[in-house]
């Protein structure tokens, strides 16, 4: 499958995703992602680790509406009013908005999740437009500077374990800092003799393979702008409305057309992996 | 939290509370009642309940399957004025003249128009997004309050007896069809019955790409 249009899915998917408030219209988003990452997921490119991560910022993202939202009638228990910030009623409607945010952070993530789950990040630099190899070189740097950082950082503090010292106050830390920090600078300076000795800059960036651009590609493509274009006429028209369960909570109002839109995005996951 | 804030208002203005739904009941209308839809196949109420008390109902004919909410206040041919609140559609700021002005549509504190649902001749229901985006059926009926946000919050009178077929009609079908159950009317939507194959054929799917990946490792 093509990276370009892999990147066409998920922008639909986000776009999709951020565009409604309807837990429905994410939930949808949600699960198309969530096959596509299991039917085209790299091995041990980490996927458990995302699942992990999103579902934890689905659940803060629902304790803080939960607890710093007291907006609605039914309430599920009153906390002392004396509590900063969060106390009083905690309220089911604000339990279940919280839910729907936490939904809606969920698809958002997981529909742009394949692009670093389902592709190699040279596919990457390869599918963006040649006027922005260089900047995609630069932005795909930076963003490997952090991980990077941390995978340094808990090397030296395992090699000084190894020696008998530990951090244990806040006045150790810069014991561990300095190296990180004069490590990081080291990468990078590295990073950039190599990207020199391999003549980046100097003339079109070439590939060692191509990817080809498949009919299933155009499939995928298509049905994923059907679907977020749809979706997004329907919303713009009053077709798909939002959600909102405050001050009483009620089930979304659900539009048939919109929900045909979000099941667009399934089709990338249907594709039998020979 | 940020998304909350700035939608309270509107979420007070388009929900009431059902705690005054037993006091409505004991609440008529006054003889302003209009049923100028006899000649249309389908018929919608509104109501409307202002500061003062006084209630006034119309009787709003079509042809359609359904009706949306702000074309029944339109065709009711009562003064009104909205303001778009993104994908929840349009909030009603002014009816009848009332608030005579307003700088806020849906102010902090102080009055505001709360909009009301009632499903087949059933019971009012506080509506969950703007009039624009509310989908009526032969038969329901539509409701505005202008509500002092203190004290007692009650839906508005009862809608019976202002349209003659308000109760009796079977209720079409729109695109947009609300999915809870009891706002629907008897039974179970069919766009609910549709979201719930849609997300059960999704499940289903992730739950055979999970067993065939483990299957190839």
């Amino acid at each position: 499958m093509s990276t370009r249009s892999l990147a066409a899915w998920s922008a639909s998917g986000l776009v999709i995703a951020l565009s409604t408030s309807n837990p429905v219209y994410r939930a949808v988003v949600l699960l198309c992602a969530l096959n596509l990452l299991l039917a085209r997921g790299r091995r041990g490119s980490g996927t458990r680790l995302l699942l992990v991560s999103i579902g934890i910022a689905g659940l803060i993202a629902t304790l803080v509406t939960l607890l710093l939202s007291h907006t609605g009638q039914h309430v599920l228990v009153r906390l002392p009013a004396g509590i900063p910030a969060i106390g009083g009623p905690l309220t089911l409607e604000a339990l279940a908005f919280g839910m729907a945010t936490g939904l809606g952070i969920a698809a958002a993530l997981l529909a742009v999740a394949p692009l670093t789950l389902v592709s190699q990040p040279h596919e990457l630099v390869d599918a963006l437009p040649a006027p922005l190899a260089r900047t995609g070189a630069a932005v795909g740097a930076a963003l490997n500077l952090i991980p990077g950082t941390l995978r340094s950082a808990v090397e030296i503090r395992e090699a000084q374990r190894m020696r008998g010292w530990r951090a244990r106050r806040v006045v150790d830390w810069p014991a561990v800092a300095v190296p990180v920090v004069l490590t990081a600078i080291e990468g990078s300076m590295t990073l950039a003799e190599a990207m020199e000795s391999r003549a980046h800059g100097t003339g079109a960036r070439t590939h060692f393979s191509i990817q080809r651009w498949a009919r299933y590609d155009t499939v995928v493509s298509v049905t994923a702008a059907l679907g977020a274009g749809g979706f997004l006429a329907l919303v713009v028209t009053g077709g798909a409305p939002g959600w909102f369960p405050f001050p009483v909570l009620s089930a979304p109002a659900i539009s048939v057309p919109a929900l045909l839109c979000c099941a667009l995005l399934v089709v990338p996951s249907l594709q039998v992996r020979r | 939290m940020r998304r909350i804030l700035p939608r309270r208002g509107l979420a007070i203005c388009l929900l009431g509370t059902v705690a005054g739904l037993a006091a409505s009941a004991v609440r008529v209308l006054p003889a302003t009642s209009l049923c100028s839809a006899a000649t249309y196949p389908h018929q919608v109420a509104l109501v409307v309940e202002l500061g003062d008390g006084e209630s006034v109902g119309r009787c709003v004919g079509f042809n359609a399957s359904s009706i949306s909410g702000d074309e029944v206040l339109r065709a009711s041919g009562l003064e009104y004025a909205t303001q778009g609140y993104g994908s929840l559609g349009q909030a009603v700021c002014q009816v009848d003249e009332e608030p005579a002005a307003y700088s806020t549509c849906l102010p902090s504190s102080g009055s505001y128009w709360a909009l009301f649902t009632a499903r087949g001749g059933g019971a009012w229901q506080p509506a969950d997004v703007g009039i624009s985006s509310v989908e009526l059926a032969s038969g329901d009926a539509e409701g505005l309050r202008y509500d002092p946000e203190t004290g007692p919050d009650p839906a508005p009178p009862s809608p019976a007896g202002v349209c003659a077929a308000t109760g009796s009609s079977a209720p079409a079908s729109g695109d947009v069809v609300p999915a809870s159950p009891g706002a629907a009317g008897a039974g179970i939507s069919p766009a609910l019955l549709v979201a719930a194959v849609v997300l059960g054929v999704l499940a289903g799917l992730a739950l055979v790409q999970l067993l065939l990946r483990r299957r190839r490792a």
